[in-house]
């Protein structure tokens, strides 16, 4: 072999040098330095530094300028990296802007501009938590750290290359060479067997008997010796490893029973082509593996529902279709579980123990709002991530106003009676000019503050009511007129110690109408307690700032209250919309249960991983609560007859909570209920607890859990776990998920899914132009390709894609954690959601999705639906059509090509 | 007069333009130091490296504050390309692996996750597409060394274990043997 | 006293998916750009190319449009900053002159 291919394995330093490596990764491999690793440290600390977000008792000055501004001001001054030698003030004093830093920059490497692009990719991968952060920040306008310290991608690359031009020319100073672009090259080009000596040293891949007779050689600088050295060595690993590739052939002979000579018996030409497909085949292992694992789940899956099929065409004359059953005396119960997997076994034993018809719908119910809950100071999208929500649900506490119906009226309580509410003495100025001043998703109040009187607010929050209907305009008008009255109020109190019983109406009114700049001139407080003009100029500077009464504050509290609630056809738009989804249209039993779901567990920075997806991470009780009492209305009843959905009256929705580490579902609401209702759902709850307990025992299985005698001590396992800090695995959440099924429960009735697969329900025969199932393609698919893919990739390297031991966690900045003190920020799930010990529990494979539809129909929404269509193509996910017209399953496979894609058998299908 | 810019065709050729002047560094072009002395680009200049940074940054997955964590596929930013090509994409990138090790499926083979038919099929489908692929020689040799192939993947997969990075652990018995067998296989 | 003055423009049009909106509008706004309108929903179809990379538009993808009027040294810059943007993803620019009249004060000779 020549020198100038690479025959150890390693490709050349110049093709890999901007595409694989930055130059202080070459610098790195070449000469031992360390500077990768010195970068990661002195930029993570940076970082740390400034995307706190209350967590550090330091903060940061001068954040309001931005990543790169803010970390340049620091780092000019700071005495520990002049310490090390390294010059990043020289550096700095050049650029002020980070687009120029960056040109700079990479202008002094000498990095020839087309290659500029992979350079910077290769850099930005290197901490792709962190990185990953920055770039969600970035296009997060309105999370309200980003508003106050910003931070996108250029910033924060240009801090890196500071970072790295200083720790590079350091080292070519200490080491007396030229790092840079064009002189790396020069020297991969000019001493291409060295740089192959050097890196295999520094990477550990060296022979290990030859290590030593290498550092010499290149410690003597001796070009002929190290050049002599190199063929020697290169020769000698070149055999071993041949030798031991020959090997494991035959060790493969051997386990396949076939001896030697018959295998050595072949020609030359059949032997090497048999290495080079051995070959092939390792490269091609990992998605031979997972496509077996598909392979297995679909034929199982296909076999099953075949099955199914066929025993209920045996035993039932006339199934009725799903969404038609008769009512009993009692009726059917109804109820909506979200996709997710955990919803399987429970919907499983809750039909086993009684009259029960579950559906499956995105657990946000078709109803996307940014909810405000009480006492918190921000808003939380409820929600799939892909959507945006337009409106704004508020949580009011009952004991405001038991009788209030609207926000209007409740509000004008809080707002009246902050003197007397259990929270007055801790409502800051800034918390009820919040209330009103929202923005949407992810702004806090003032945190230290904040968070200080949250502590003191008792434990368990009081009951609180939901409120989702629009304010008229006026209404809206008067509430922030309301709110301003009584801001000016708490001004004059504070500022000239005058109370409120001094105040007439007309002098708050005139205090008010100033600082809104709708008049001028000296008003009936200055007038009556004696200030002088400049004092109530000051005054009504603070009533401006400080206290938000102002014309642009004014404003965005009107558009903010707008954004409130949902018009009557709008409620009956989405409920009705969100039935028909699910093919309920008609056979409404007495009660239909809206469920959604959450996760209690203590000490958990997961939490929010095992809440609802659906949701956006938050618990689903919101959204259920809301489309129950929407669903409840009669304005919503009688629209909803318009659009054919006839609900009876006495048909009720209730809204529950299944908790999923402990398997209890909670009803809410049911002050909201008629008296006569109450028997029934007494029964109801019963049902619920002994189906909770079956899946419980089954879980516990599953958790590995020891001693459970019945489904009652398994109740009681699964809720020590809950409440237990130290237990890192409350439950396994959606770990091992396999498929996703779209299609009348009907398909899925008489099997167990093991707790593996999403469940949506759908209907095709009322959708004959697609559209509902557009919505699902569309939406929570594609939220279950998210979750299925997180797990694949979590499992299959929990370091890099995963976030590792959890017991290594220490949280940063309050929004994330980090391995250790210094690591880039852990991304994914962590070791003990993917793993038992050290064997993986979740299989990763993709996602089986199978959907009950006409294949025309499926083709023609591929068509048209970009993303869905993407990922049927591009194999991230698996798909399989039943069509009940032809009753055959199509199974897609990608690595067919186009033509030959759809592969169908025959399957029987439930009428 | 309309023009219509990036045109894809332009594009292309205005990216081999760029390879032509391979190795010369960029010339600062432009962007002469300021009055006060610091480094300013052009307008457009700064616009392009912002605008570079961010598409380079498309790769890497977001990453939402903890509170409001949600699942997301990591190669989110790959989904363009093929599972497998978004794989070693990912992989390289990242400095990651992108499967199970072997002894893991393994496991899963003999936990029941799936049978060996399902392994001897997907094993038959590769050997018949990568065959196919190779030069033609003759439909005889190939029925042969197909059967081969198939049964020593088969045996790799089921009944040996991975090879880790760097296992070179040879010994001189073993490096004669190699030589006696001259060299081949 | 006003008079109409008439000044020589660019008009760009800059068709992108809609998810690339923002990126563009940030752009824009850092050039310095005073004002733009933005064109929701519009639908496409490409010239099928022999070639992927070829391809303006997915068949019936959902597109934006945003128009903006500027001088002719901000359009080059603009471009110039668009340049990395499109060697990854499908849209394209038309850059037409225009001359847009406006209102503009008198200004007396002297």
């Amino acid at each position: 072999m020549s020198a100038g291919t690479a025959p150890l394995g390693t490709q050349p330093l110049a093709e890999q040098l901007g595409r694989d490596l930055t130059l202080y990764d070459a610098a790195d491999q070449l000469f031992g330095t360390r500077i990768g690793e010195t970068l990661n440290e002195l930029l993570i600390k940076g970082l740390m530094d400034f995307f706190d977000e209350g967590q550090s008792v330091w903060r940061m000055p001068g954040r309001k300028q931005g990543l790169f501004l803010a970390w340049a001001n620091i780092a000019r001054r700071n005495r520990r990296l002049r310490m090390r030698g390294l010059d990043v003030a020289a550096i700095l004093d050049q650029a002020d802007e980070p687009e120029a830093m960056i040109d700079l920059v990479m202008n002094r490497l000498g990095v020839p501009e087309h290659r500029w692009m992979s350079y910077v990719t290769v850099e930005l991968s290197r901490l792709h938590g962190w990185a990953g952060f920055v770039r969600w920040r970035a296009q997060a306008a309105h999370y309200y750290w980003q508003q106050r310290n910003p931070a996108d991608l250029t910033d924060y690359l240009a801090v890196r290359l500071v970072l790295g031009l200083a720790l590079l020319e350091d080292a070519g100073r200490r080491l007396r060479r030229d790092l840079r672009w064009p002189a790396l090259l020069d020297f991969a080009a000019a001493h291409p067997r060295e740089c192959v000596l050097r890196r295999e040293l520094n990477a550990g891949t060296v022979l290990p008997d030859f290590a030593h007779r290498i550092e010499v050689a290149l410690d003597s600088g001796d070009p002929a010796r190290i050049d002599a050295l190199y063929l020697v060595y290169e020769r000698e690993k070149t055999t071993r490893e041949a030798c031991t590739r020959a090997r494991r052939v035959e060790t493969m002979a051997a386990a396949a029973g076939l001896d030697r000579e018959a295998l050595l018996g072949r020609d030359d030409d059949a032997l090497h082509q048999i290495i080079d497909g051995i070959y092939a085949a390792k490269a091609h292992e990992g998605m031979l593996w997972t496509r077996s694992l598909e392979r297995a789940h679909l034929r199982s899956l296909l076999a099953r529902i075949d099955a199914a099929a066929g025993e209920e065409a045996g035993a039932m004359p006339t199934a009725p279709a799903s969404g038609e059953t008769p009512a009993g005396p009692a009726g059917p119960v109804q109820a909506l579980f979200c996709i997710d997997v955990r919803s399987e076994r429970l919907r499983r034993h809750l039909e086993a123990v009684g009259d029960y018809e579950t559906f499956g719908i995105a657990g946000f119910f078709g109803i996307p709002i940014a909810f405000v809950e009480f006492g918190k100071g921000h808003e939380t999208a409820l929600c799939p991530a892909v959507v945006t929500p337009k409106n704004v649900a508020v949580e009011m506490p009952h004991t405001h106003a038991k009788h209030a119906d609207s926000l209007f009226d409740l509000a004008h309580e809080v707002v009246h009676d902050l003197k007397n509410t259990v929270l007055a003495p801790y409502v800051t100025v800034e918390a009820v000019g919040l209330l009103f001043g929202f923005d949407m998703v992810g702004k806090t109040f003032a945190p230290r503050a904040y968070n200080t009187w949250r502590q003191r607010l008792e434990t368990r929050k009081p009951p609180a009511r939901l409120l989702f209907d629009k304010l008229s305009e006026d209404e809206a008008r008067e509430l922030v007129a309301n709110l301003q009255d009584e801001m000016v109020v708490r001004a004059v109190e504070r500022h000239f110690a005058v109370k409120r019983e001094h105040l007439t109406s007309p002098m708050i009114r005139e205090l008010r109408e100033t600082a809104l700049e709708h008049r001028k001139g000296q008003t009936e407080l200055a007038r009556r307690f004696g200030v002088d003009p400049a004092g109530e100029a000051v005054f009504i500077r603070s009533l401006q700032v400080e206290y938000r009464v102002n014309p642009d504050q004014a404003r965005i509290q009107l558009e903010h209250l707008a954004k409130i609630g949902f018009r009557p056809q709008r409620q009956a738009q989405l409920v009705g919309a969100a039935l028909r989804g699910i093919g309920l249209t008609a056979g409404f039993g007495r009660t239909v249960l809206v469920v959604g779901h959450g996760s209690t567990s203590e000490n958990n920075p997961y939490e929010s991983a095992l809440d609802c997806g659906a949701c956006g991470g938050d618990q689903g009780l919101v959204n259920a609560r809301i489309f129950a009492a929407m669903a409840n209305r009669r304005e919503v009843r009688q629209l909803l007859t318009e659009q054919g959905i006839d609900i009876p009256a006495e048909t009720h929705f209730i809204p529950a909570l299944h908790d999923t580490t402990t398997d209890e579902i909670r009803l809410a609401d049911i002050d909201e209920l008629p008296p006569t209702a109450l028997t029934r759902v007494d029964r109801i709850r019963e049902d619920l607890t002994a189906a909770g307990r079956l899946t419980a025992a089954e879980r516990c299985r599953e958790l590995g859990e020891s001693g459970i005698s019945s489904p009652e001590a398994a109740a009681r396992r699964v809720k020590r776990h809950a409440l237990d800090w130290t237990q890192v695995r409350p439950e396994w959440g959606l770990s091992k998920n396999a498929a996703f099924v779209i299609g009348r429960r009907a398909l899925t009735r008489r099997l167990d899914l093991d707790g593996r697969s999403f469940l949506h329900s759908y209907d095709y025969r009322v959708d004959p132009k697609g559209r509902l199932l557009e919505t699902i393609l569309t939406g929570p698919l594609i939220v279950a390709q998210w979750i299925n893919l997180e797990h694949f990739f979590s499992v299959v390297d929990n370091e890099a894609f995963g976030s590792g031991s959890k017991v290594y966690h220490n949280v940063v900045g309050r929004f994330g954690v980090v391995t250790g003190n210094l690591s880039d920020l852990r991304t994914g799930l962590p070791a003990q959601t993917m793993l038992r010990g050290h064997v993986p529990y979740h299989q990763p494979m993709r996602l089986v999705t199978v959907i009950e539809a006409p294949l025309a129909l499926v083709e023609a929404l591929l068509a048209k639906l970009y993303k869905p269509r993407e990922l049927v193509h591009n194999g991230w996910i698996r798909l399989v059509v039943l069509d009940p017209e032809t009753g055959q399953a199509q199974v897609y496979d990608p690595e067919h090509g186009e033509r030959d894609a759809w592969q169908p058998q025959p399957i029987r299908l439930p009428a | 007069m309309t023009n219509a810019v990036f045109d894809k065709a332009a594009g292309a050729a205005s990216d081999a333009r760029g390879q032509a002047d391979a190795d010369v560094p960029a010339a600062a072009a432009g962007s002469a130091p300021g009055a006060d002395g610091k480094h300013r680009p052009a307008l457009g200049k700064k616009l392009k490296i912002r605008s570079m940074v961010s598409v380079a940054g498309e790769v890497l997955p977001f990453f939402w504050p903890m509170r409001n964590f949600i699942h997301h596929n990591p190669l989110h930013g790959l989904e363009h390309l093929p599972f497998e090509d978004a794989v070693a994409e990912a992989t390289r990138l990242f400095h990651a692996r992108g499967w199970l090790p072997r002894p893991a499926y393994q496991r899963m083979l003999a936990d029941g996750a799936m049978q060996p038919d399902d392994l001897a099929a997907e094993i038959d489908a590769f050997v018949a597409t990568w065959l196919a692929d190779q030069d033609d020689d003759g439909d005889a040799a190939h029925g042969e060394v197909a059967a081969l192939l198939r049964e020593l993947l088969l045996a790799m997969m089921t009944a040996t274990s991975q090879p880790s990075p760097g296992d070179r652990e040879p010994c001189a018995e073993e490096v004669l043997a190699c030589l006696r067998r001259g060299g081949q296989g | 006293m006003h008079e109409l003055k008439h000044s020589q423009l660019k008009k760009l049009e800059i068709i992108v998916q809609g998810e690339q909106q923002d990126f563009v509008l940030d752009l824009l706004e850092r050039a310095g750009v005073s004002g733009w309108t933005v064109v929701h929903n519009l639908s496409g179809k490409g010239s099928h190319g022999a070639h992927d990379a070829h391809l303006m538009f997915n068949e019936d993808d959902v597109l934006v449009m945003i128009i903006t009027a500027v001088p002719a040294d901000i359009a080059e810059a603009i471009l110039e900053g668009l340049t990395p943007f499109f060697n990854r993803h499908m849209g394209v620019v038309f850059s037409t002159d225009i001359q847009v009249s406006r209102l503009a004060k008198f200004q007396p000779p002297g």
